[in-house]
Formats: C-alpha cells, structure tokens, sequence
C-alpha cells in the first residue's frame, strides 16, 4: 500500500535554547484527511516543533518541507497564504476584537461569506459571538479559536494543545470541530497531553521524549507500545 | 517586498482590526512629541520628527508581537511589519499640516 505523501513535513529537526536542548532530532508529517498527535511530557518540545513549522522558531538544524518543497526563512503569513492555519495555546486571538470581528476578519480575507454563519452553528458559538477573549472561559476559548479554523477551512491545521484548561462541556464540541476538518480533507496536527482527549480524535500518534520523536502508528498501536506505556503513561500489564 | 504590500492590501480589507493599529500609532506617537516637549524639544527638527515617527511604528509592531497578536495577523495571511503604514498615516498627517 502507497504512504499518502504529506502535505507539511517537520525532519529532523533540532533546537537549543541558550544552554538547554529542547530538541535533538524532531519529525512529523501532516497527513491530508487524517490527525497527527504530538503526544508528551511537558518541555518535551511539542509547541517547538509546531512552532518550528510554521516558522516562529528557526530550527539550529533540520528541515522543514511543505507539498514535498524545503522552506527556507518561512513565516505563518507565508504559509497561511497556501493554506495553513496554527491555532496558538494562547495568543491567536486579538483581546481588541470580538468572537465575531474574528471571525468575520478570516471570512473576509480568504472569502468565506457563509463560514461565519456555518461554524456558528457547528460549534454552538452563539453566546460567545459579542464577547471578547478576556471575557472568555478556557473551553469557550478553544471553541472561538476552532471557530477560525471553521471558517477558514484550511488544508493544513496546526493546533497547540486543543483540549488544555477545556472543561470536561466543550471537549466533544472541540473533537467535533477537529473531525469536521479532517472529514473535509484537512491535515491536522494536535499537541497535547491528554490522552484520552487527544488520542479519540487522533489517527496517528507521534511520541515526543527526550528531545526526539518517535511515531507510534494508530492510538491502538501506541497504547500497546511497551516503553510508551511504561514512560508515559506510567503503566503496564492489563 | 511583494508579500508586504500584499500584507497592506489585505489589511486595508479589515477596518476593525487596521484601526486598533492606526489608534495605537497615534497615541504611542502622542506619548513621544508630548515627552519630547517636556524635555525641552517642542519643536523637533524634521530628521528628529522623522525618528520619532519611526520609534513610534517600532513600538507598535513589538508591542503587537508582545500581545502575540501576530499569531492571528500571520493566520490572514498579514505580516506584523504591514502594520508600519497604519500606525504612522496619522502622526505623518498632523506632522505635515503642523510643520
């Protein structure tokens, strides 16, 4: 069977952070129709490699490919202009505007004129369309920030921690959101934590230690991986 | 260059998000001429007034990058330095009516 060659490609990239090495050698493919899950500890670097992506940090070494091209000094708004969105932990929305002035600035640029009134209804953001970020909880954040992707409807989304500081409420409207993407094409990438939030909506999942990355296959495989269960989730047997 | 006036053009599409930027300008501007007239320069020279302007739209850009504000710029597709113009059209307006 033909590996569907990926749309966004992070290999082997490296990165130091004055004295401290956050990566040594960090890989990942973002693959169209499917969710790739950067699963690990904190400070393994998960948001570095994403970041490393979409060109916020500058890798010491490694490349960076998209649609099988090596990008060189790329930047988000390069990126986004073929496509791509990265939805940040915190900081991707602008605590002057509102939900709706978000997301009718993403309708605007890339010419969705029904995205608004479509993602409004697929992630029940109705209440939260008048209010800004700081009036936000940590859930109806994510939402409002899914909300971008939505109406963007991207080929390739990046997402820093989908499911942190979500109450237990949102997160089905979150994997729901993320399925929508996925169902329509898109390449998505998920960071996180959490594995049973994380690994419901994920098809492939990419383990981050020690400052390298080692890629698991289907959460099933993951869940059956030795040193995975003993590392990260701490247990074995069962 | 050409990604900067693309950048330009797209944000002369979103006047809500262009004018947070054009207020910031003027203000953080604002802030400067009315230090330099307390330190004694009520009349700066055009070079000095030139300089200001250009502090001015620096600020504004790390200040925006500080609220990581250019998370949501690069996501349209807008890169931080096209901010430069909007912040600086009304301080290069009142500096030319002014001068």
């Amino acid at each position: 069977m033909k590996t569907p060659s990926p749309l966004l490609e992070v290999d082997g990239a490296g990165k130091r952070f004055g004295r401290r090495t956050i990566l040594r050698a960090g890989s990942f493919r973002a693959v169209e129709g499917s969710v790739t899950a950067l699963v690990g500890r904190n400070g393994t670097g998960k948001s570095t490699l994403l970041r490393i992506a979409i060109g916020r940090v500058r890798p010491d070494y490694g490349r960076v490919l998209f649609r099988g091209r090596v990008l060189k000094r790329h930047t988000l708004s390069d990126l986004a202009r073929e496509g791509v969105l990265f939805l940040a932990q915190t900081g991707a929305l602008v605590q002057a505007l509102t939900v709706r002035e978000h997301l009718e600035a993403i309708a605007r640029v890339f010419r969705e004129p029904q995205g608004v009134s479509r993602t409004v209804g697929e992630l029940k953001l109705e209440q939260l369309l008048d209010r800004r970020p700081s009036e936000l909880s940590g859930g109806e954040r994510r939402r409002a920030i899914l909300g971008m992707a939505l109406v963007r409807r991207p080929s390739c989304l990046l997402i820093d921690e989908p499911f942190s500081g979500v109450e237990p409420l949102d997160r089905p409207a979150i994997a729901r959101g993320i399925r929508v993407l996925t169902s329509a094409g898109a390449a998505v990438v998920i960071s996180g934590h959490d594995v049973n939030d994380i690994f419901g909506v994920s098809d492939q999942i990419v383990w981050t230690t020690a400052g390298t990355t080692q890629f698991l296959g289907s959460p099933d495989v993951a869940l059956e991986h030795r040193q995975f269960r003993l590392e990260y989730l701490g247990q074995l047997g069962g | 260059m050409p990604t900067l006036i693309q950048s330009v053009l797209l944000l002369l599409r979103l006047p809500r998000l262009r004018s947070i930027y054009v207020l910031r300008g003027l203000l953080i501007w604002g802030g400067f001429r009315l230090a330099g007239a307390f330190l004694g320069i009520p009349n700066p020279s055009l070079v000095e007034r030139t300089f200001i302007m250009g502090v001015a739209a620096t600020v504004v850009i790390l200040d925006a990058r500080r609220r990581e504000e250019d998370v949501f710029l690069g996501n349209l597709g807008i890169s931080t330095y096209a901010i430069a113009p909007f912040t600086l059209c009304l301080p290069a307006l009142l500096e030319v009516l002014f001068l």
